[in-house]
Order: structure tokens, then sequence, then C-alpha cells
């Protein structure tokens, strides 16, 4: 974990705190939101806040992989990025990592 | 008079003046200025801006909408009046201005109906007439009350200088207690109008409307439009208002008789939740539909042949949050509706 931490990856949550169709908002350092998702065993991390107008997305619905924004309803399949429906601009994602049932994430969008 | 300089994520900046004491978002949005919003109460938290330099009152520290400022600085533009020169960024862009475009009217405002012991019909007579679409809604000011209320229009009449709303009384509520308790007119002022879940008959679509006790006021005005020129050669609209119980039933005549009108191109289906509806009230009113459970789900059938009809229709939802957001759910995830075919209006 201390190697994680040393190479830029932050805690984000404990693995436990998410199953499948769970979503979960927290605060990176930098005050960025980052919403955590649970999707087909895996936990994947996007930007707190819809790119259309800055909704939280936390407030949305996720349906399998498919996240739905519940202001306009942009959606994406936050496995693949793809966007859906009405979406026109894509979902900021994040890496994650496991480790020691611990979440991690690296506080630079890589999309 | 305070100058208002606001940026979006684009850069993009746009000034406009605000008079002490008004609502940045209201004195933008009369400036034709497209600040994102919704509801313009300080309910939903869609018109979230940074302060980034001057200082404003905050005239509702607790509005719900204020879950979404979630980053130091931010602040509902709705709820927030400018006490000098203001400059705020937004993290949304610029929305398109208004169509059409809104203004500030005074008008005054009297009982029209008694419907059930909790339900009335209002008239507001306005100072000058106001252009309107089908489905959108007024910022209604009431004397002694800070901040204003968001009402639907319930009838389609552009042009004329007044407007019809359905109100119902909400146990405690400021405002109820102002309409509902006073007998003389009252003065108000209104920011009008507003809304995006508009019907156009232009579109050449057929509506289907899922409506929850009182969201049946808009609903209504967009019948009265598809009334004077809407979808008679394109397929059936439906209209499916969820009530409580037959005592609680309003404005039936009113749509048996448009079902009547609209000569087999509208169908209305009343969902009681709690009871099923008497044979006496069926036969009253023989142009309508009675069943019994929740409105999003008797809907479902009927979108999902909707759905496969020659044209598809446009989706309309209103009423309590709780029951818009079932149907919003609905639709999309258990009848795949298409995200853009839905339009409604989030307040209250």
């Amino acid at each position: 974990m201390t190697d994680l931490v040393e190479q830029d990856w932050v805690p984000a949550c404990a693995r436990s705190e998410i199953s499948d169709g769970d979503k979960l908002e927290v605060e990176l350092p930098n005050g960025d939101f980052v919403l955590l998702l649970g999707v087909n065993g895996k936990v994947i991390a996007v930007c707190g806040d819809c790119p259309h107008q800055d909704t939280p997305l936390a407030e949305g619905s996720l349906i399998g992989s498919v996240l739905t924004c519940p202001v306009h309803f942009w959606q994406w399949d936050v496995e693949s990025g793809e966007m859906l429906g009405p979406a026109e601009l894509p979902l900021t994602r994040y890496a994650v990592r496991e480790d020691a049932g611990q979440v991690f994430i690296r506080p630079h969008p890589v999309a | 008079m305070n100058q208002i300089v606001v940026t979006d994520r684009t850069g993009k900046s746009q000034r406009f003046d605000a008079p002490d004491k008004m609502r940045i978002l209201h004195a933008g949005l009369l400036a034709g200025v497209g600040l994102p919003h919704e509801c313009g109460t300080g309910t939903c938290g869609m018109c979230k801006a940074k302060l980034e330099t001057g200082e404003i009152a905050d005239l509702w520290p607790d509005a719900p909408g204020r879950r979404s400022c979630r980053r130091r600085g931010e602040v509902l533009l709705c709820q927030s009046a400018a006490v000098n020169d203001v400059s705020l960024s937004l993290r949304a862009a610029f929305s398109p201005p208004l169509r059409p475009a809104c203004e500030r009217l005074k008008g005054r405002l009297t009982l029209q109906e008694t419907l059930t012991d909790d339900v009335a019909l209002f008239r507001c007579i306005l100072e000058r007439p106001l252009a309107y679409e089908a489905g959108q809604f007024a910022l209604v000011g009431l004397p002694a009350l800070p901040g204003p209320r968001a009402w639907s229009m319930i009838d389609y009449t552009p042009g004329a200088a007044r407007l019809d709303f359905l109100l119902r009384r909400a146990p405690g509520g400021g405002a109820s207690a102002i309409v509902f308790d006073t007998t003389d007119e009252l003065d108000v002022e209104l920011i009008a109008p507003l809304g995006q879940a508009i019907f156009d008959p232009d579109e050449g679509r057929p509506f289907v409307a899922i409506a929850g006790g009182s969201g049946i006021a808009g609903m209504l005005a967009i019948l009265a439009r598809a009334e004077m020129e809407g979808p008679i050669n394109v397929g059936t609209s439906d209209i499916v208002f969820g009530l409580r119980d037959p005592d609680s039933a309003y404005l039936l005549d009113r749509l048996d008789a448009a079902v009547s009108r609209m000569n087999g191109s509208l169908r209305v289906t009343v969902a009681f939740s709690d009871a099923p509806a008497p044979i006496l009230l069926q036969q009253a009113h023989a142009n309508l539909i009675f069943t019994q459970g929740l409105a999003h789900e008797i809907a479902a059938p009927i979108v999902e042949q909707a759905k496969h009809g020659d044209v598809p229709p446009v989706y309309f939802v209103a009423g309590p949050p709780a029951m818009v957001d079932a149907s919003l759910q609905h639709l999309l995830t258990v009848l795949d509706v298409a995200a853009e075919d839905i339009r409604y209006d989030r307040f209250g």
C-alpha cells in the first residue's frame, strides 16, 4: 500500500464498500470529485460531475455498465467509455487499482 | 444596480445588470442570458456557480439545491442577490437563451374554482399579454413571501393577458396559507415563461404524458395546444393521470370532454393508486379508462405500444418528485425509451 501511495495513487475507499450497481462519490486531495462505480465485479472511477451541466452524477442511475445523468439523461457505457443516447461529451475516467482490500485512484484523468 | 459578469467553462463571458435584492438567476434570464437552470426556486441545484469576486446575499442557505454546491465558493444563482458588482464562473456552459424570452410582469391572482378540499384553480390577470409555449411554467412571487413559487400554466392562451394555474394546498406551506386562505385578490409578480418541456405540434409527433396529481396542469396545457392544431393525423396520444383515490379526483370532466373532442386521437387513463374506481364514477366519465395502480406502471403497456407506432411519440412526465423519478427510471431503464424523447422540468 505504501508503494502505491508513493507512486501517486490515492486511497479512495475499502473495496467492501462497493458492490455491483453501487455508486460512491469521493473527494480527492486536489478537490476533484470522483465517482466510484461497481460494474461487473470491477470498480470503475469517473468524474463526479456530468460534463454537460455539472450535475452530480451520484444522483444518476447505474444499470449494468450504463451510467445516466439524472437531469438531461446523458448516458455512457462506463466500461467502454462509449457515449450513449444524447451524450455529446465523453466522461472523464481515472485509473483504479485494488490492493489489500483498498481501492486506489490515480488523481489524474486518463481520458 | 450591480454589474454581474458570468464566465462559463468555455471562457465565454456575459454581462448584465442586477438590481439590489433581485436574484442573479432571474436578472440574467430577464436580460436574455442563458444561465443554466431548471426550477428557478432553489430545489434543483442546476444554477450553481462559483463566486469569484464581489459579495452576494444568500437568500436561502438551506435550499435543497445547495446539495450540488460541493466546492468552496459555490452558490445557487437563484438564491443569490448581488450586494455589489460580482463576477462568477460556471463549470457548465451557457444554455441557449429562453424562447420565448421571459419577462417580469405584475398580475392579480384570484380563486377561480375549488376542485377538492386541497386543490383549486386560480386565475392570474396580467398587466399585459404574455407569449409562452404549452408545457411552460411561471415563477410567481407572492406578497410577504421570500422567493417565488414555480407554477405550471394549465391552459394554452398565448397572447391573452391571463394565466390559469392548478394549485395544491401543501400542509404547512407558506404559499398555500397565502393563496388558499385569502379571499381577496392577491398582487403577484411573475417571471415567465420558463421551462423546456414544451409540446410543439410542428414536430408532427403524438405524445404520451404521465402526470401525477397537480402535475396534470402542464399536460392540460399540452392537450390544449394539441387540440388547436395537434397530432390528429399522426397516431393516438395518451395521458396517464395518477391520483391517490377517487375522493381526491379532479378535472375528470375536462379530460372526458377532451377525449370526446379529439375524435379517437386521444386516450386518457386514470390510475388510482389506493382504491378502485367506483362504477358510478366510470359511468359518469365514459370516455376515460379507469384502473388501479401506480401511474408509471400503468403507463408501461401504453409506452410499449406507442414505441412501435409509425411515429415515435414525445414523452412528458410531471408530478411530485418521487413520482417523476420513478417514471423517468421506468421509461429509461425498463421500457428502453430514448432519453432524447423524454421531456420534463425538474421542480417541486
